[in-house]
């Protein structure tokens, strides 16, 4: 009997670790969509000159394709959905493991999250087949500590990845695309979701720029001056309702504009940019722009970038 | 405390060491101390309900075995009933005969709001009322020992969603010292392993279609609704007969043995056949203390059909103090009715066993709806949806709507696994080729293990049944 159930257990650890392997490998074969964008960011060599740095809010708002075309930049989008500033720095050191320092990053400062600290990771299990970035993973590690568990326990990542991993590994395997893959274009994501839901409520509070997002404010800096690497903040257009949802947007944007000033860097702040923010059919919720509203943020940042002096 | 849990799997670990550890007449006490510990979690104060009517049925059982007197027996065994079911009334049915009442005669009074149901009160409440009836009835004596009696009431495997078990079945094996070398290894693995895919792979994953479209009944059609109700009857089996088997399975850790509680229902023929494999440890205590005590077959024929049509009632109302649980309890009733004539009338009538089945998921799933449906008004609509507007060549743009077709084509394979196994348990397809036997049992075992991991929903969702 316990002869027998050693070796049942250790069939099914076996059978865990090769499913686990086979789903991670399913993903990292994706060459279309959110699986391809983290390939390219975490393990792949890229020599793109400029990178989008931010949340979701960057990975929707910044049509690099567009971009480029009207600055003659090569730029990718390494926006991740519920990136705090601290998870684009950790982006950005575990990028540069495998590419080339980009000569110009815009980082795309979220004026309503400003003041979270980051204590998980969003959507998490999205990260499990890039742990073999050894930056993304230490950074993520101190994150959340679950991540030594993620890469090294399949009985504990599994559950996470659970069923919605299932059907993308399987298109990496058969080199098929999924609903949502040809949305993406150079990290970029085309966001045409229009569903019936309202999304454009609002709660009122207080925000502020946190210890944690200061700090790492300031390691994106200093990593872009001892890197020679041009830093623009930006901030993208918010819905009308969610202008008067954080309480003192304006103090927050002047401390923005405060760090910027002192660290010599350009601001392009189109936040509250009436001939964006009173329309809602450039808008799926109150921080997320659809892609017609992406295209005129789009062109009005390459402006003001054609615009700096070189 | 849920079986599907992290924590559940660090108190299984503990107690079953500790339980070996100690000598024989500390093991009794120390499960108790589990057990409650194990239901303190749900809610501290609900602990105190638990030990309260349990203690005083072991008070009132010793004296009704002790009395000579009928008067004095009769009296103890009302009071018993009385504590028993009037707590069951408080927590279960008051608000709702209140606002039945207020809304009825038009009142100005407020309605209430429901409270808070203790988890498992019917099924550790009517094991109470089993024991003071069957001592009662002079099918045993009392018990001397009241801790030995508060464990069988509060036995963690089985106390919050069944078995309910007898004091009979159960107490002769927790008197017993048991040994370590009687664990059944492999019932216990086999047990816990399906038990778990059932309730987190099939349950919980059904759950996630079934729960909106009975959430939003308005925005679907008549085939929609029928075929959701009919993922609801998987749903409702898997979570609950997944639950029974953990139990099962956990209790053979303790060498306790749980009385078998679902036998394939899903494969019945007629109405009859399936109450005779479903829930069995609650309908055969239906039949039992109701339908006997209400004189069962022993009275004139309209009396015994009435009588028939009583216990399904109650049993539906017993389900949650809603209108629509009425409505499923009169519908088994009143087709349980008419097959009892048939029956009668035709002794030797046999349906083609396909028509019998399909009769009989036809009837489970129409009323199921009743069970499953929010309120008499969704209750209404959905059955003039489909009767009225079936309307199939929508079914696959809503199925869509509610979840993306691989999710969807996933849950079908488990309806199918699902059916698969039992079909080979029913028909004993597999078994018959025995070499084979024991390489394909341990292989779909260990595939069964690994799909959790993968296909489980580890949401930790409660398991239906735990309301009641």
């Amino acid at each position: 009997m316990i002869k027998k159930g050693i070796i049942y257990t250790g069939l099914v650890i076996i059978l865990a670790y090769a499913l686990q392997w086979f789903m991670l490998a399913g993903l990292r074969h994706n060459a279309q969509g959110v699986y391809d964008k983290y390939n390219t960011l975490f393990l792949k060599k890229n020599s793109y000159n400029t990178l989008i740095l931010g949340s979701s809010r960057a990975e929707m708002h910044t049509d690099v394709r567009l971009l480029d075309s009207l600055t003659g930049l090569n730029t990718f989008n390494a926006g991740v959905s519920g990136a705090t500033t601290r998870m684009a720095y950790a982006v950005l050191k575990s990028y540069v493991v495998n590419s080339k320092i980009p000569k110009t990053i815009f980082l795309e400062c979220d004026f309503h999250i400003s003041h979270l600290s980051t204590d998980t990771i969003f959507n998490f299990p999205r990260y499990f087949p890039y742990l073999s970035n050894q930056v993304l993973y230490s950074e993520f590690k101190q994150i959340d500590p679950r991540f030594r568990q993620f890469k090294y326990n399949a009985f504990y990542g599994l559950p996470y990845m659970g069923i919605p991993c299932i059907n993308p590994a399987l298109n990496g395997w058969l080199g098929k695309s999924g609903k949502y893959d040809a949305f993406y274009t150079n990290g970029f994501f085309k966001n045409t979701v229009i569903d019936h839901y309202d999304h454009f409520n609002t709660k009122t509070y207080y925000g502020y720029i946190s210890k944690e997002t200061r700090q790492y404010l300031d390691s994106i800096i200093l990593f872009c001056k001892t890197n020679s690497a041009r830093l623009i903040f930006t901030m993208s257009p918010a819905y009308i309702s969610a202008q008067k949802e954080v309480l003192n947007k304006q103090h927050i944007i002047e401390q923005y504009k405060n760090i910027a000033f002192i660290n010599h860097l350009p601001l392009f702040n189109y936040s509250d940019d009436s001939g964006i923010i009173y329309n809602k059919h450039y808008f799926e919720d109150n921080y997320h722009m659809l892609y017609e509203g992406a295209r005129i943020y789009t062109r009005k940042i390459a402006t003001d970038f054609n615009n700096i002096p070189r | 405390m849920l079986f599907n849990s992290l924590i559940f799997i660090l108190f299984l670990p503990c107690v079953f060491a500790a339980y070996w550890l100690l000598k024989g007449p500390w093991r009794n006490l120390f499960l108790l101390a589990a057990s409650y510990y194990f239901y303190f979690s749900y809610n501290p104060w609900f602990l105190l309900l638990l030990v309260g009517t349990s203690g005083l049925d072991y008070y009132l059982a010793k004296l009704i075995s002790n009395s000579e007197n009928h008067k004095a027996r009769k009296l103890f065994l009302v009071i018993s009933l009385v504590s028993n079911i009037g707590v069951l009334f408080i927590f279960k049915y008051f608000i709702f005969f209140y606002n039945t009442g207020i809304t009825l005669f038009n009142s100005q009074a407020s309605l209430l709001n429901s409270l808070i149901i203790p988890a498992g009160l019917s099924f550790y409440t009517f094991q109470s009322i089993s024991y003071t009836i069957d001592v009662y009835r002079n099918k045993y004596k009392a018990d001397d020992t009241l801790t030995d009696f508060l464990l069988y009431v509060s036995f963690f495997p089985h106390m919050v969603a069944g078995p309910v078990v007898r004091y009979n079945s159960l107490m002769p094996q927790l008197k017993i010292v048991q040994h370590f070398k009687t664990i059944n290894w492999e019932a216990f693995a086999k047990l816990t392993i399906w038990g778990f895919f059932k309730k987190m792979v099939i349950a919980d994953n059904l759950s996630s279609i079934v729960t909106p479209v009975f959430n939003n009944v308005r925005d679907y059609s008549g085939s929609t609704l029928l075929l959701t109700g009919f993922l609801f009857v998987v749903q409702v089996y898997a979570d609950f007969s997944g639950y029974s088997d953990i139990a099962t399975g956990v209790a053979k850790l303790f060498g306790i043995n749980l009385s078998l509680n679902w036998r394939r229902p899903l494969f019945s023929k007629s109405l009859h056949e399936f109450w005779t494999r479903n829930h069995i440890s609650i309908t055969t205590w239906f039949r039992d203390y109701l339908y006997i005590g209400l004189g069962g077959n022993r009275v004139s024929y309209n009396r015994w059909l009435l009588n028939i049509f009583l216990v399904f009632l109650i049993s539906g109302l017993w389900h949650g103090a809603n209108f629509t649980f009425v409505v499923w309890g009169a519908l088994h009733g009143i087709v349980f009715i008419i097959e009892t004539i048939i029956f009668k009338k035709f002794p030797n009538f046999k349906a083609p066993a396909f028509l019998g089945w399909v009769y009989l998921i036809t009837f489970h799933t129409l009323s199921l709806i009743a069970f499953r449906a929010l309120n008499m008004n969704d209750l209404e609509y959905i059955y003039l949806k489909i009767f009225t507007a079936f309307h199939p060549g929508l079914l696959m743009a809503e199925l869509a709507q509610i979840s993306n077709s691989f999710f969807l084509l996933l849950c079908g394979l488990f309806i199918l696994i699902l059916f698969l196994k039992e079909a080979n348990e029913e028909y004993a397809m597999l078994n018959r080729f025995k070499g084979f036997e024991s390489f394909y049992k341990p292989a779909f075992f260990i595939l069964v293990v690994v799909s959790i991991f993968i296909l489980g929903n580890f949401k930790a969702n409660q398991f239906i049944y735990f309301q009641f």
